[in-house]
């Protein structure tokens, strides 16, 4: 398909589109079908927007891709200073503290990056949404692949720090990745929700970043699971971002995976979630636009 | 071999585009808007109706009801005043606005020429620019590389395209705008004033590049605020007046139609022109303009002069001492100020002589070069100090059509005489064989 479009580009199959008042919904077929079609003919933006992020975001800065680290050194080194001094209580941990909380704040980063993605997305892309035809989701999967490489440039330290201190992964780490894709997934998910209700209502937008503060708390990232039963345990086993993340964190680091059935299901569970939210998004950009486009 | 070849090339077309009974509502208010929004984004994920054909409190429609067909190689103008739907046709036509009634088709690729450079950063070279604008429209990158070459040559920036773009001049910018987007070989052109684009020489060439695209079959629909730009290149025409289409058909009829009712908005009773600029019209103590109106060459009182006659304007008024050596400045403006055509008429060398009581400065033109239309004009007099003793900030008029002229921007006299060498035997004595008159 694409050899032949670049020899002759004068013998394109004539797309045809329509438009009507009519949900897209009603037809998932064409609408799925027109999706992949329009992902795979835009694919040269999509790594086009990648390269062009990841480049302008450190362009104006000494430091560069240091960035990338250094939040999660910060809060690694904060918080072992602050058990160390026996300020906080964690219980124990199998690897030592300071990797520990590393490990946790990069995947809590790359969780709450894939979150936002959308939304930035979004805020970046409405002035051209608004003039030209882009499919939407597009500029999601922009995102999400930024997101992947930001992870792999932090993966960087991961691995310096696993060296210094001698943790080594094992079998499980070959889940790592398909846990990781998951947790990123699952976050674009939230993302596509919050997304285009955020660009009508900015109330969601200034929202955002104090749920985010709090939900940090309620996630095992600087400190492991909690043990079964209270209240406490209670919301964090039921906060969507837990189990992944833990989970990725404990194939990193050599730990096991006891709950593999559960995270199946909830793999699965999160990937279909992903494709209904991503046609929701899709469905809802021309609305976004039309209310509150440029 | 004149007979046609059996072509292999797919059928491209079967009308490109159709469009059937669509209509568009918006909401004024934000707050409402956004409600609205909210609800239909909703409803439309869930596969629910609209309702799209009600009106709910506070909309109106953008779009009602609009029907035509676009052929191939077709080229169709759209014309209306601004808030006509024009834009939000377009914008329909491109798929970021969905429609809330009716349907539309589309066959092959559409690019609209709305915004002309989406996506370009400043920072980047043109080069890059180049590679980011032709992604946004959904090329792929060996195709991106096969017109690449094509792209630069067009746009005429060979020596600078490796500069960022902020160093570019904005027509610069405009010119590689313009160049990615007709590259993308597009069936359907959708164009939105955007041929101000750099300087006459590249506009013209941006025309001829159109022209070419066209005779392959590209299908075009051109928004323009200026009727000649339709006339000129529009089979068909579209005249379009709160979101409805007024009227449909060969150009010249749709266009005469048009600047009909774009006379008839300001809706002039007469001498209230000229009373109504005067009475605001006072800068200095002890001078007053009374009144401001066009005369025929007898001085009677013209309700609206006729294009092509003699005529004047005349300015009376008075004066509570002598204003020796006054100057008068007199800016005409089509339409509203649009700025479309502004004529300035200074007095000059001869200054006025204004004395103690009435007087009448009578301003004569020969012919009335205007168009019929509709003219707001400002008037200025300057005493001889400088200081200005009277300025009419507007003073409106229509000006009638005569049957001499049509389509035309000006009317120009004109003699014509043919001399021929024959009736002039050998003496070099021209014999005048016909006189007429003709506007341009």
């Amino acid at each position: 398909m694409t050899s032949n479009e670049s020899q002759l580009p004068s013998t394109l199959p004539v797309a045809e589109v329509a438009y009507s008042p009519e949900s897209a919904v009603h037809h998932p077929v064409v609408l799925i079908r027109r999706m992949v079609h329009e992902s795979w003919r835009f694919r040269e933006l999509v790594r086009r927007v990648v390269v062009r992020n990841l480049r302008a975001q450190y362009r104006q800065s000494l430091l560069g891709y240091l960035w990338a680290f250094i939040p999660s050194i910060a809060t690694a080194v904060g918080f072992s200073l602050a058990k160390d001094a026996q300020v906080i209580r964690v219980g124990e941990t199998p690897i030592p503290y300071l990797v520990y909380v590393m490990v946790g704040t990069v995947l809590w980063q790359t969780f709450i990056d894939a979150l936002n993605g959308p939304v930035d997305a979004l805020r970046d892309f409405k002035g051209i949404l608004s003039h030209i035809y882009l499919p939407p989701e597009i500029v999601v999967l922009s995102q999400m692949g930024e997101v992947l490489v930001e992870f792999l440039i932090k993966l960087l330290l991961l691995v310096i720090v696993f060296v210094l201190y001698g943790v080594q992964p094992g079998v499980a780490v070959v889940f790592a990745p398909i846990l990781l894709a998951l947790l990123i997934i699952q976050a674009t998910v939230i993302g596509l929700i919050l997304a285009p209700l955020g660009t009508l209502y900015h109330d969601i937008l200034k929202g955002i970043p104090v749920v985010i503060g709090f939900w940090f708390l309620l996630t095992p990232v600087v400190y492991p699971m909690p043990q079964a039963g209270g209240i406490f345990s209670f919301i964090v086993r039921t906060n969507p971002a837990t189990h992944f993340l833990v989970a990725a964190r404990e194939a990193m680091t050599g730990g096991v995976i006891t709950n593999g059935w559960f995270l199946a299901g909830l793999g699965a569970a999160s990937v279909i979630a992903f494709f209904l939210a991503l046609i929701a998004f899709r469905v809802s950009i021309p609305f976004v636009v039309e209310r509150a486009g440029e | 071999m004149t007979r046609d070849l059996p072509t292999t090339e797919p059928q491209r077309f079967d009308g490109p585009v159709v469009v059937e009974g669509v209509s568009k509502k918006f909401c004024r208010q934000l707050k409402t808007s956004l409600s609205y929004g909210l609800r239909d984004i909703c409803r439309d994920v869930l596969g629910l109706d609209r309702n799209g054909s009600t009106l709910r409190p506070g909309e109106f429609w953008s779009l009602e009801n609009v029907s035509f067909r676009l052929e191939k190689g077709e080229s169709m103008g759209l014309v209306g005043a601004n808030g006509a739907g024009k834009t939000t046709l377009l914008r329909v036509l491109s798929g970021l606005f969905r429609p809330d009634t009716g349907s539309i088709r589309i066959r092959g690729r559409l690019a609209p020429l709305i915004a002309l450079g989406a996506g370009f950063r400043p920072v980047l070279s043109g080069r890059e620019n180049i590679y980011v604008n032709l992604s946004i429209l959904g090329m792929p990158l060996q195709e991106i590389e096969a017109r690449f070459k094509d792209i630069v040559e067009f746009s005429e920036l060979e020596e600078t395209i490796d500069a960022p773009l902020q160093t570019y001049s904005s027509g610069m910018a405009a010119r590689l705008g313009f160049s990615c987007a007709i590259h993308t070989e597009p069936d359907i052109l959708l164009i939105d004033e955007v041929l101000g684009v750099g300087d006459l020489r590249f506009r013209t060439k941006c025309y001829r590049r159109l022209a070419e695209l066209r005779r392959r079959g590209t299908a075009f629909l051109l928004v323009s605020h200026s009727p000649a730009a339709i006339l000129g290149s529009c089979d068909r025409c579209i005249y379009m007046a709160r979101g409805k289409i007024a009227e449909i058909g060969e150009t010249s009829h749709v266009i005469r139609r048009y600047e009909e009712d774009l006379r008839r908005i300001p809706t002039l009773t007469p001498g209230k022109t000229g009373t109504q600029a005067a009475s605001k019209a006072v800068v200095v103590e002890g001078f007053k303009v009374h009144d401001i109106f066009f005369a025929d060459a007898d001085g009677n009182k013209l309700v609206s002069p006729v294009c092509g006659d003699p005529v004047t304007l005349r300015i009376r008024c008075s004066g509570s001492i002598d204003f020796p050596g006054v100057k008068a400045t007199i800016i005409v403006r089509e339409g509203f100020g649009d700025l479309q055509t502004v004529l300035t008429l200074s007095t000059g060398e001869t200054p006025l002589n204004l004395r103690q009581g009435q007087n009448e400065i009578i301003l004569g033109f020969p012919y009335l070069g205007l168009q019929s239309g509709f003219y707001t004009t400002k008037i200025a007099l300057t005493a001889s100090t400088l200081e200005h003793i009277a300025a009419i900030e507007t003073f409106r008029f229509n000006v009638e059509r005569n049957h001499r002229t049509q389509h035309s921007l000006f009317y120009q006299p004109c003699d014509w005489q043919v001399v021929s060498a024959v009736d002039a035997g050998e003496s070099n004595h021209y014999a005048i064989s016909g006189k007429g008159e003709h506007a341009t």
